[in-house]
């Protein structure tokens, strides 16, 4: 029986090459993964415009939709920055829309989870992290370094505090990036193998398998949107921690 | 009732004290995985930075070690930030 089929649960997040592309020694190449990118892409843009056809000033359906989604994340830029962080909006909402709909996408049949490698999600993390410190150094000048030095510390406890400090801000980008990436990989692993009993136990037990996909089809929808707003939720509170030094 | 009596009036003197802060819940709904995974992520920057201070001094080991434990101490710094925020 063991030998009818092969156990590979990590061949789902193989990179396979569709469109073969090489600069010289950069591997450019259109990959599954730049495929669901750029699906994600149309995906969003196009329900987005969607979203705002016919603006009306009592909102129809699908303006209802939109606003409901734009007003959801500018509720929690304004909560989680006291309200100063209002302009920094669009790349925050594009952010959460982007990481939803890849996250989303993965769980279509035969769908490619873009975010569960890391290389996507450390991009995503990179990005943030370069754009807060940016939005920190043009606010604040040098005075960005009193950021490592809480206040209200006896002398003798400073220097360990200032090093503390510096990991702390040096780990932000790797575990939000690790968070995701390893939360996507994760379920869409126990899927794949929960599905393999499905096959072994064939008609007769594999109905107790077979319920246990689909009630954890269910938990990775609401893991997919979860994570899309931790990300969200922990780059507004960075940025509340960019705009007010602590 | 003199004891629940006193004990009333301790919960309203605290209650008008502190009246405009309420606890915040946290937020962000950190299960063990993401617990696990933010300690795991830190240990990884922190050897990553004492191995490269290593190379830059030439000492062996001292970094390493060092840098591990302060990231380690980071990390559930992080953590008590996420959770815990007033």
């Amino acid at each position: 029986m063991a030998d009818q089929f092969e156990l590979r649960p990590l061949d789902q997040f193989n990179l396979k090459s569709l469109i073969d592309f090489r600069i010289g020694e950069y591997d450019l190449s259109f990959t599954n993964s730049t495929l669901f990118m750029f699906l994600g892409l149309i995906c969003l843009s196009g329900l987005l415009m969607l979203f705002i056809k016919k603006p009306q000033l009592v909102p129809n359906r699908m303006q209802a939709m939109g606003e409901l989604i734009h007003d959801f994340v500018l509720g929690t830029v304004n909560e989680n920055t006291l309200g100063k962080g209002e302009q920094y909006f669009p790349f925050i909402f594009s952010l959460f829309c982007f990481i939803l709909t890849l996250n989303l996408l993965g769980l279509l049949p035969h769908g490619f989870t873009v975010t569960s490698h890391i290389s996507v999600t450390l991009a995503f993390a990179l990005i943030v992290f370069v754009v807060l410190n940016i939005i920190a150094f043009a606010r604040h000048g040098l005075k960005f370094f009193h950021h490592f030095l809480p206040e209200g510390i006896p002398l003798f406890l400073a220097p360990v505090m200032i090093v503390i400090e510096l990991f702390v801000y040096l780990i932000r980008p790797v575990t939000l990036s690790i968070r995701l990436a390893a939360n996507m990989m994760a379920g869409h692993i126990l899927l794949y193998i929960a599905a393999t009993f499905v096959v072994i136990g064939g008609i007769t037990i594999g109905i107790i398998p077979i319920s246990f996909v689909i009630v954890f089809t269910g938990i990775e929808i609401f893991v997919a949107v979860l994570q899309a707003y931790i990300f969200t939720i922990l780059t507004c509170t960075y940025l509340n921690d960019a705009i007010h030094l602590h | 009732m003199d004891k629940l009596s006193k004990l009333n009036k301790k919960i309203q003197t605290y209650k008008e004290k502190h009246k405009g802060k309420e606890l915040k819940k946290s937020k962000v709904a950190l299960g063990s995985l993401n617990v696990s995974l933010e300690i795991i992520g830190a240990i990884f920057v922190g050897l990553l930075i004492g191995f490269y201070l290593d190379k830059f001094f030439n000492t062996g080991f001292l970094f390493k070690i060092i840098c591990l434990i302060l990231a380690f101490v980071a990390s559930l710094m992080n953590i008590y930030r996420t959770i815990d925020k007033k």
